[in-house]
């Protein structure tokens, strides 16, 4: 058994890629494209980064989050009480198009990371993009596009079982329909991340 | 460095010749020196990783010896045993590691008392921790190794799977990638469906983390006792004792039939002794009850130890003979970063 370090080039120009981090996406130095890395290979990838609307003092960094536009088609279920709770907290089930956010960044702690992937896409926020990783970094990309798919899945099942009512029954169809990739601005602590928006 | 995540191999970066890192998984490697990025391949689709053989001929031999000690084993086979032959081997391994996902949801039925309907309790739980797979991926014929537990201290180190004595590999990357995610995925239903009698949904989902052949050094042993031989497989990291094959103790199989017997007996006297002491009828019956299935289960103790104590087997090793020692579990769970919710 032979292992090969196969060099990575630029999906764009074709020049070798040059990194310092272990990103999934990846700077051409030569022509400024993004290549995204994944099953052995680079291809080119589009993104879009968010504008912080909220300011603090504390370090600024881009966090890269998978975007799954699905539609969610529920056929049949039955969730035994939590029917009173669920009218006066207002929580719906998801159903029809949404996106999913799924934090791809190993950096950010699980505990972070699960709480945010839910309440970002429950809430569904709008906002505005900017050119340039302006005023921070940019977090390395660790997750590929087929585990952030399933998360997505699993994190729709997450929600109906953590609604009030015990979840008995489900049959649904959760249809992918694209995919895309959105930094986030986030501010870190030592010890603490919170979301910029 | 935890269980999950070892560092392998150093290899040479083709752009500059400095040392590159990689740990198990990682298919994207970084060159520090020149910051060069690489896609990291194997020409056989896999990736191999060999652990180094840590243990010495005399420490093997050593807690070979202890271990002829325990248990009910032959009287003075520590003395008497004649090692006949004791190599190195490396054994080949599938080990799968990832993140184990699941939704289930179903129903507890407690039991209600004379009149009362049974209670059906709904039950909905999600399950998120990792899990770790091996399972051996050669036939090694009775050499009774089933899996792998890679200590913390274990150090991989670069090889040629050519230039080192092992068995042929015999079951197919693929058909070991879906056995070891399709286990981890059951297993995380299974953790997850806790006091439920009845499932009514269950989803499960495997995120990999690492998938790698494992070659795993261990010492046999294979030594005579009174014309007849025998074997043992001994860890060859942590020196422990896998698996193996003893004579079992004549004098110890005759005191269990003995003591079997006798004690049975006593015991189901002393439970009816003490029905009649209490008088009621009731009482006698269900004492008497009591006082058999006792006796039954020491007979069936002794019975164990007599009709199959004249061969000891250790770890997972198959036949007729007294089983000893742990059996390798196939599959693993790290609590480390685990994210239930029971409900």
């Amino acid at each position: 058994m032979s292992i090969v370090l196969q060099p990575l080039k630029c999906s764009s120009c074709a020049a070798p890629l040059k990194s310092k981090e272990r990103d999934r996406m990846l700077i051409c130095e030569h022509c400024g494209s993004t290549s995204l890395f994944a099953d052995g290979k680079t291809s080119p990838v589009e993104f879009a980064i968010v504008k912080p609307t909220v300011e603090e003092k504390d370090s600024l960094w881009y966090v890269p989050f998978w975007v799954v536009n699905t539609d969610v088609i529920v056929h049949h279920e039955r969730i035994s009480g939590g029917g009173i709770s669920r009218a006066v907290t207002g929580q719906k089930q998801m159903r029809g198009v949404r996106d999913f956010y799924i934090c791809a960044a190993d950096e950010i702690p699980e505990e972070y990371a699960r709480v945010w992937n839910m309440e970002l896409t429950i809430n569904q926020p709008e906002f505005t993009t900017i050119p340039e990783f302006k005023n921070g970094g940019r977090m390395v990309m660790t997750m590929d596009k087929e585990t952030a798919k399933n998360n997505a899945e699993f994190i729709f099942l997450r929600y109906e079982a953590e609604i009030p009512g015990t979840l008995l029954e489900l049959d649904y169809d959760f249809i992918v329909k694209s995919t895309k990739v959105l930094y986030l601005p986030a501010y870190k602590t030592t010890n603490n991340y919170q979301l910029g928006i | 460095m935890s269980q999950t995540s070892k560092i392998i191999v150093s290899l040479t970066c083709p752009n500059c010749g400095g040392q590159v890192h990689s740990e198990e998984g990682e298919t994207l490697v970084l060159c520090k020196y020149c910051n060069s990025v690489f896609s990291l391949t194997t020409d056989e689709g896999i990736r191999k990783i060999m652990y180094r053989l840590d243990v010495t001929r005399k420490k093997a031999e050593t807690n070979f010896y202890e271990w002829l000690k325990e248990g009910p084993k032959a009287k003075d086979l520590e003395k008497k045993a004649q090692i006949s032959e004791a190599y190195p081997i490396y054994l080949p391994f599938w080990r799968l590691v990832g993140r184990g996902k699941a939704c289930v949801c179903g129903i507890e039925i407690q039991k209600g008392d004379k009149d009362e309907p049974d209670r059906r309790i709904p039950h909905e739980s999600l399950v998120n921790r990792e899990y770790i797979y091996s399972d051996i991926a050669c036939d090694p014929g009775d050499l009774g190794i089933a899996a792998i537990r890679i200590p913390e201290h274990a150090e991989a180190v670069e090889f040629d799977d050519e230039s080192i004595v092992t068995f042929g590999v015999t079951e197919s990357r693929d058909d070991a990638y879906t056995e070891g995610s399709e286990q981890i995925k059951r297993q995380a239903i299974a953790d997850g469906k806790r006091s439920m009698d009845e499932v009514h949904f269950s989803k499960a989902f495997f995120f990999e983390k690492a998938f790698s052949l494992v070659y795993y050094p261990f010492w046999i042993i294979r030594y005579t006792f009174e014309d007849r031989a025998y074997f043992a497989v001994l860890d060859g990291i942590t020196s422990q004792i896998i698996s193996g094959r003893a004579p079992g103790n004549a004098g110890s199989q005759s005191t269990a039939a003995a003591l079997g017997g006798t004690l049975s007996g006593a015991v189901l006297a002393a439970f009816i002794f003490f029905g009649f002491a209490l008088g009621a009828l009731e009482a006698i019956a269900i004492l008497f009850a009591f006082g058999l299935i006792a006796a039954a289960g020491i007979i069936g103790f002794a019975y164990k130890r007599f009709r199959y104590g004249d061969e000891i087997l250790e770890g997972a090793m198959k036949g007729k003979g007294l089983k000893r020692g742990k059996k390798q579990q196939c599959l693993e769970t790290n609590y480390e970063n685990t994210y239930d919710m029971f409900n």
